[in-house]
């Protein structure tokens, strides 16, 4: 049940971010040096949910703030 | 071992070594193929690099990074930035594949070559395999012996082939039941009780709207949407820790890496706690357990409130440092832990700039986006990184305003090198941090020897006799 819940959440932000990247064309790089970790590691926490959702909200939180 | 055993173990090695030669070149042309294929329709060409993208990985690991990049927009549908055509121009423009692209006919050739040399070595062809022998390094009389035994097995034909049945294996399905139960709870009004909490509540009150008042900036104007998804994280981490469950779906808010999210979430849970206890509290007909419940909720938050309050007004605090004290980390051999040679003189202008906006405007610097922390759980000390284009160098804050630079990198290697040297040298790091704290003679000297080395690693051949 929380699983779904998580799932739903980072669903939800995952695409609200996609959306902020394209309208604002931001470099994976340059979001991912922000964030302080590397374009890989980026790509990959979006591929596949991790445990500590701050990175999600962080993300959210910086594209809209960009 | 026999004859005839070696000379078969020769002819095995001769044809594995042909199949991987052939197979070399097919791969080559086949990617070049792809990649020469029209880009008319993006998401199909994307598509198809993507399907072969452990092969071209294998073939062109410098292209890591550009294939994550279109693996990250095509799987999120957003082919149309420019990014992507970025990435597929770097793939295409990069060197060894244009190497590729301009020689598939000398590939072509390569494998009529291959296949033809593998043809002759087939077992039917008995003139090849006399020739093998001849030309294999093995004796004369094995030479012999084997020619001999091949004339012999000639006269027979008898092939046999062997095949593997493979075996489906059944999926597992695994069932999860869950079963819910509910306990009706007594009311229960104990006058005296419910004073106690109240009494309390009212002595942290005002601690409580301090703390969230400090840190009411970070919800007050943002987002609505935003707001919600950092009050589902809230409710997601409380329903969680009600299941006491060990297989964890999500980390709590103190295990978070981005502590400003830590609390973001932190204050949603306790503004929301505080409008329900409030409310309890008001209310005659409230029942008791529910409103301890709420307090101690509350309670709970508010302590997780000043441990993060703690770490983040530290990590503000530290930020707002400007320093002219700059140290270099060196191993045991004075070496230090990047190598300015390797960089191109522009990046070696930036490397420079790193170093004076130690000094000069750090602060300025800090705020922007030009500067950013570095995030590892594995990492004993804080590590920060600041960028000058593409050039990085990263850093640990050492006391009194002083900085330790741990290496100089180029944006894409800035993370992992950084993470290497922290992990595999961390008692280096400590005993250079000690050393700067204690101001210790020698290492001061051998600091000052080497900032003087420095300064001729990075100055910029040719500039002089502009």
């Amino acid at each position: 049940m929380i699983d779904q819940k998580l799932d739903n959440l980072f669903l939800n932000i995952k695409n609200d971010c996609m959306t902020l990247i394209r309208e604002k064309d931001i470099s994976l790089e340059e979001l991912s040096f922000t964030l302080g970790i590397s374009s890989r590691e980026f790509i990959s926490n979006f591929q596949v949910r991790i445990k500590d959702f701050s990175f999600y909200l962080e993300t959210y939180r910086i594209l809209m703030e960009w | 071992m026999e004859p005839k055993e070696k000379y078969e173990q020769l002819l095995e090695q001769q044809s594995q070594e042909l199949k991987r030669e052939l197979n070399k070149y097919n791969t080559m042309i086949n990617s070049a193929n792809i990649l020469n294929m029209p880009k008319s329709d993006i998401r199909k060409y994307i598509s198809n690099l993507l399907e072969h993208q452990k092969t071209f990985l294998l073939l062109f690991p410098q292209l890591t990074s550009n294939f994550q990049i279109l693996r990250f927009f095509y799987d999120n549908n957003a082919l149309e930035i420019e990014q992507v055509q970025i990435a597929i121009n770097n793939i295409l423009t990069d060197e060894i594949v244009k190497d590729c692209l301009n020689n598939i006919e000398k590939y072509q050739l390569q494998v009529k070559n291959l296949e033809s040399q593998l043809k002759e070595l087939d077992a039917k062809s008995l003139t090849a395999k006399a020739a093998f022998i001849l030309n294999a390094s093995i004796t004369d009389e094995e030479k012999i012996s084997i020619l001999k035994d091949l004339a012999y097995t000639s006269c027979k034909s008898a092939t046999e082939k062997e095949e593997k049945n493979k075996h489906n294996e059944m999926p597992k399905v695994h069932e999860k039941i869950e079963s819910l139960f509910t306990d009706e709870k007594p009311i229960n009004i104990n006058q005296e009780e419910l004073n106690n909490i109240k009494d309390e509540y009212y002595k942290i009150k005002n601690n409580i709207e301090s703390i969230m008042n400090k840190y009411y900036y970070l919800i007050n104007g943002k987002d609505e949407k935003y707001i919600n998804y950092n009050k589902e994280m809230a409710r997601a981490i409380k329903a969680q820790e009600s299941q006491d469950n060990l297989n964890l779906s999500t980390l709590g808010i103190d295990e978070f890496q981005y502590k400003d999210i830590s609390m973001t979430v932190l204050m949603l849970d306790m503004l929301e706690t505080k409008q329900e206890l409030e409310l309890q509290l008001n209310n005659p007909n409230a029942i008791l357990e529910d409103i301890n419940d709420y307090f101690n909720m509350l309670k709970e938050d508010y302590d997780k409130a000043l441990t993060l309050d703690k770490i983040l007004t530290e990590e503000k605090k530290e930020e707002e440092k400007n320093t002219n004290e700059i140290y270099f980390l060196l191993d045991e051999s004075n070496t230090p832990f990047f190598d300015m040679n390797k960089f191109s003189k522009e990046e070696k202008k930036h490397s420079l700039s790193l170093v004076e906006k130690f000094g000069k405007s750090l602060q300025e610097y800090e705020k922007g986006r030009h500067h950013t922390k570095l995030q590892s759980r594995r990492n004993l000390f804080d590590i920060y990184v600041n960028r000058s284009s593409s050039m990085c160098v990263s850093y640990i804050r050492a006391k009194d305003n002083k900085v330790l630079i741990l290496t100089f990198a180029h944006i894409n290697d800035i993370y992992d090198d950084s993470n290497s040297i922290a992990q595999n040298y961390s008692y280096l790091i400590e005993n250079t941090l000690k050393n700067i704290e204690n101001k210790n003679d020698f290492f001061l000297e051998q600091q000052q020897e080497f900032t003087e080395q420095f300064k001729d690693m990075i100055a910029v051949k040719g500039d002089e006799h502009k």
